[in-house]
């Protein structure tokens, strides 16, 4: 009977896996359009080890990629150099890293479930993550390792929770192992995987004393890894990611805020006391987190232009009170129980989901999908676990249950319903233009016609760097790249002005006509503001026919917010 | 009989503590008239003086009858005396309530009218038709409309942002700073904790009335958001679903003053304290400075100013809609005639030597020949920016 149960359990997961692949792998190459700006990054360094286990910038299997100066994290580009090698350079090859790894949080919550809750909650837990909507769109985008530290992450949680129920010190080495490689993949990760396995210690030190000698060991580990990688960092000098999006810093809005109302109360000694960095600092945070739990990021969809963020929301509208029932649920299981081993399973689980907003916490911007995705999967068993219970309370031979019961999938059905159509049909209408539409037409035209172009000539006002749509979509050799290239390395950015027959230029002037190689056809990408000027130079040097005049001047990309045209033209 | 005597005692001390919120620490902010209160005095005819904001005193025995009315209910359905004190305490001085009682408005009488409808009837229906009675009386002073499908399905984002805790602790109304006091939400920040105190202990078969009459205003403050209009503040559209968070809030310090052990009291009433203060400082010194614009201190100022100058007579512009909507209301309070002219006309009537002047805005000095640099009379918001510039005769540079 165990067996037959097992055997439908495992049925059931392989379905419920199946949609998840399925709505993960539909149309991968086209939705979300791509590659946008990080993509093309990703996949040309994945491209770069695959063919000579160097990254862009010539360095050989760095743990850091430099990539635009935004360091990039290495463990994703590395997976993805593996798919790259196996499939060519594409988006599928490109994305595939995230998708497996969307796919292979079902599972994992489907264990953390089962091991706090039992078998019902792992399986709906796991259901809710194969149509989440951050879990679907999560696993499509490849501009950072993303999805891959989200199931570290969760990973981590799981080996930790067997490490509490077996006692068995490998659970506790695959967590940190685990922690580690999330520490590489997303930034996230360098911020939580500390404080996950540090829990471990707090339940040791609240009463649980579960093998200390071995968590001990570990973490001296653990700390090695994690110098390591701060290591890098400053081996390359770069300004930390977080004063780049942190809320600190001396220009951020934080501290413009507190010298705004400082000023109005004319600096006196009451607005020191009262508005100072401490206290703005302590209401920006509170606020901040807050908000992770909150209704307009759990419920209301956003209208942005942020190619890595999803516009559709963590859960569905029927989810959310089965999710705070959860959350009560969970705390007060977890402060009314005074021992045993299922007490500190739920506080790992309660202490993963309170330091899962964290990194998003302390940046601008929050709350973030993206920086929050530790959330994924924990906030779906929790929603699970909140749904089970309920109905457990109720009587099953009662009607009014059944029917209650009736009415939540119903309108479960119809609110996965409606985000999938929004998502597969209205999302790329809507949000198409957002990812780097005009790069992708430079790149259509360029796969076409590169090799009739002595000259290519794009400019910044397009894109700030440029240079990576045609080393991507045409996969330029590296040696051709390390050769040919001219870069310069301002403010720990890095500008590339040529390589090879390409030239990018802060903004395409008139005179860049004096620039082009004389008797041989060139391309000119500008944007409609240049068009003004550079257009009656065209004219003037007689370098366009009135045929082709009329036909360049119509844009190649026709969003009034991404005008884009292209003069070909023969000096 | 002691039981009815301490209620009394205390909630004349809420009533004297709000009178003298009202009347005297907090009885010039904000420190002009607002276009809105300026329809509303209409609407009552009523017309003040300049400078005179004492028609606020109007809203004070609307505001005590309402919290007198809030004390009897949580009494009756907790039959908890210090609950009872606290929630008329938290009605007072609540961010929300609080900067709805600071402006004359007729959303004050929304709170009232419904918690006279939940003293009067318990039953469920009868307290919906009273409700409805309440809110059909008010609905052209307050602008409200039956919800149509449409609207109400881009009502629940609204809805949803709302109730998010940010905007409730935080941020407050994001997207219009009219009542908005800077960097507070529609309640304090440390209501967020004291929420989910309320809300715990709320699950106690003790409170179960007070429970079922938050979750009844509940269902009433949704339904009443989806009849507001759609331009509405967010503090208006929400006002009846702010009321169960701040009677669950009073449950929360409530819980927190009395079932807490010594050490977490003592903090918990140094964090209302610290909270409070935070709070009023905000409001005392900033709402001005920050939310000018959205008053009418600029165009108070010009008029007294004008008054004083001997003025005779102004021209403005079609760009100078507020200050026409000021003069007008004020008319009895001025020397001086207003009058319309077209941009066409601003040189030759702006620069001839006549009784009369000009009041122009920025964007329209360089119709007269002139950079604001040149303008000697200046009228601005409240320690901000130039609005009104007054062009003199002879071109007098600074």
């Amino acid at each position: 009977m165990k067996k037959h149960r097992l055997n439908r359990t495992i049925v059931v997961l392989a379905l419920i896996m199946a949609v998840g692949i399925f709505l993960r792998c539909y149309r991968l190459n086209a939705l979300p359009p791509g590659p946008e700006w990080d993509e093309a990054s990703v996949g040309y360094n994945a491209f770069s080890i695959a063919q000579t286990g160097r990254d862009e910038w010539g360095h050989f299997l760095p743990l850091i990629f430099p990539a635009f100066g935004d360091y990039k994290n290495p463990l994703y580009i590395y997976c993805t150099a593996v798919f790259v090698k196996l499939f060519g350079l594409g988006l599928f090859s490109l994305r595939l890293t995230n998708v497996i790894a969307g796919v292979l949080v079902i599972p994992v919550v489907y264990l953390i479930g089962k091991l706090i809750a039992g078998k019902k909650v792992g399986v709906i837990g796991a259901l809710f993550v194969a149509v989440s909507p951050f879990g679907i769109f999560f696993s499509r985008i490849a501009g950072d390792g993303i999805m891959l530290s989200s199931l570290f992450i969760s990973a981590g949680v799981l080996m930790e929770l067997y490490f509490i129920k077996t006692q068995k010190t490998r659970f506790l080495t695959m967590a940190t192992i685990t922690f580690i490689l999330a520490m590489f993949s997303y930034n996230l990760g360098r911020v939580i995987a500390p404080l996950l396995l540090l829990t471990i210690f707090a339940v040791n030190y609240l009463g649980a004393k579960i093998r200390p000698r071995a968590t001990h060991l570990i973490a001296i580990v653990f700390a090695g890894a994690a110098l390591l990688l701060v290591g890098q960092q400053l081996r390359f000098s770069l300004s930390s990611r977080l004063q780049y999006v942190g809320i600190f810093g001396e220009k951020k809005g934080l501290t413009l805020e507190i010298d705004e109302y400082r000023g109005q109360d004319k600096n006196d000694l009451r607005a020191k006391i009262l508005h100072n960095k401490i206290s703005f600092t302590i209401l920006t945070m509170a606020s901040n987190y807050l908000s992770h739990f909150s209704t307009d990021f759990l419920l209301n969809y956003q209208n942005h232009r942020n190619v890595s963020e999803s516009h559709a929301p963590p859960l569905y509208l029927v989810q959310i009170l089965f999710y705070y029932f959860g959350l009560v649920l969970l705390f007060h299981e977890a402060t009314v129980r005074k021992t045993g081993k299922r007490r500190w399973l739920l506080v790992v689980v309660i202490a993963a989901v309170a330091v899962a907003p964290l990194p998003s916490t302390i940046t601008e911007g929050a709350p973030s999908g993206k920086r929050s995705l530790a959330l994924h999967g924990l906030m779906e068993l929790v929603t699970a676990y909140g749904l089970v219970v309920f109905f457990t309370r109720l009587s099953w031979k009662k009607i009014s249950t059944r029917l209650i019961a009736a009415t939540v999938a119903v309108a479960y059905l119809v609110n996965v319903a409606g985000f999938l159509w929004f998502f597969f049909f209205t999302y790329p209408n809507l949000y198409g233009n957002i990812y780097a539409m005009r790069e992708r037409e430079i790149c259509d035209i360029l796969k076409k016609d590169d090799a009739r172009f002595a000259r290519v000539v794009i400019s910044r006002q397009i894109d700030g760097v440029p240079y990576i749509f045609p080393l991507f979509c045409l996969q330029v050799p590296l040696q051709t790249l390390w050769q040919t290239r001219r870069f310069r390395f301002i403010d720990g950015w890095y500008y590339v002005d040529r390589f090879s027959h390409f030239q990018f230029v802060d903004a395409v002037e008139p005179e860049i006509v004096d620039q082009l190689p004389k008797g041989k056809t060139s391309a000119v990408f500008v944007t409609d503001t240049e068009k003004q000027t550079l257009l009656p130079r065209l004219i003037n040097d007689h370098l366009l026919t009135p045929a082709q005049m009329k036909q360049q001047s119509l844009p190649l990309v026709n969003d009034p917010q991404a005008l884009l045209y292209l003069y070909i033209v023969k000096p | 009989m002691k039981a009815n005597l301490k209620l009394t005692i205390g909630l004349a001390g809420v009533l004297i503590f709000n009178a003298l919120l009202r009347l005297v620490i907090f009885h010039s902010t904000p420190n002009s008239v607002s276009p809105e209160e300026i329809a509303f005095l209409k609407t009552l005819t009523i017309t003040p003086a300049l400078n005179d904001l004492s028609f606020r005193f109007l809203a004070l025995p609307v505001n005590s009858l309402m919290l007198v009315l809030i004390t009897l209910l949580v009494y009756r359905t907790s039959k908890n005396l210090s609950l009872s004190l606290i929630t008329a305490l938290l009605m007072t001085i609540v961010p929300w309530s609080f900067i709805l009682q600071q402006h004359l408005n007729p959303f004050i009488l929304l709170p009232l009218g419904v918690v006279t409808v939940l003293m009067v009837s318990a039953r469920p229906v009868l307290r919906l038709a009273g409700i409805g009675l309440v809110v059909f009386l008010l609905r052209h002073w307050l602008d409200l409309h039956l919800p149509s499908v449409s609207q109400s399905i881009s009502d629940f984002p609204i809805l949803f942002r709302l109730v998010d805790w940010k905007t409730l602790f935080f941020a407050g109304d994001s997207v219009s700073q009219y009542l908005k006091i800077p960097k507070a939400g529609f309640f304090f920040y440390g209501d967020s904790v004291f929420l989910f105190l309320g809300a715990y202990r709320l699950l106690d078969s003790r409170f179960k009335q007070l429970t079922q009459t938050v979750l009844f205003l509940f269902i009433v403050g949704m339904l009443f958001l989806f009849t507001t209009s759609a331009n509405a503040l967010l503090t208006y559209r929400g006002i009846l679903l702010f009321l169960p968070f701040t009677l669950i809030g009073a449950v929360g310090y409530h819980y927190a003053l009395t079932a807490l052990p010594r050490y977490l009291k003592l903090g918990a009433v140094a964090f209302m304290v610290i909270n409070l203060i935070f709070v009023a400082e905000l409001f005392a010194s900033h709402f001005d400075k920050k939310n000018s614009f959205e008053w009418g201190y600029a165009e108070t100022s010009a008029i007294n100013q004008l008054n004083r100058m001997g003025v005779r007579c102004v021209y403005i512009t079609q760009e100078s809609g507020k200050f026409q909507l000021y003069a007008d209301f004020y008319h009895k309070n001025r020397s001086f005639s207003v009058e319309k002219i077209s941009d066409s006309h601003l040189k030759q009537t702006c620069l001839v030597n006549n009784q009369c002047r000009c009041l122009l805005k920025e964007q329209e000095l360089r119709l007269v020949d002139q950079q604001k640099d040149d303008v000697q009379t200046v009228f601005s918001l409240y320690r901000g920016l130039p609005i009104y510039f007054l062009i003199s005769k002879d071109n007098e540079s600074k």
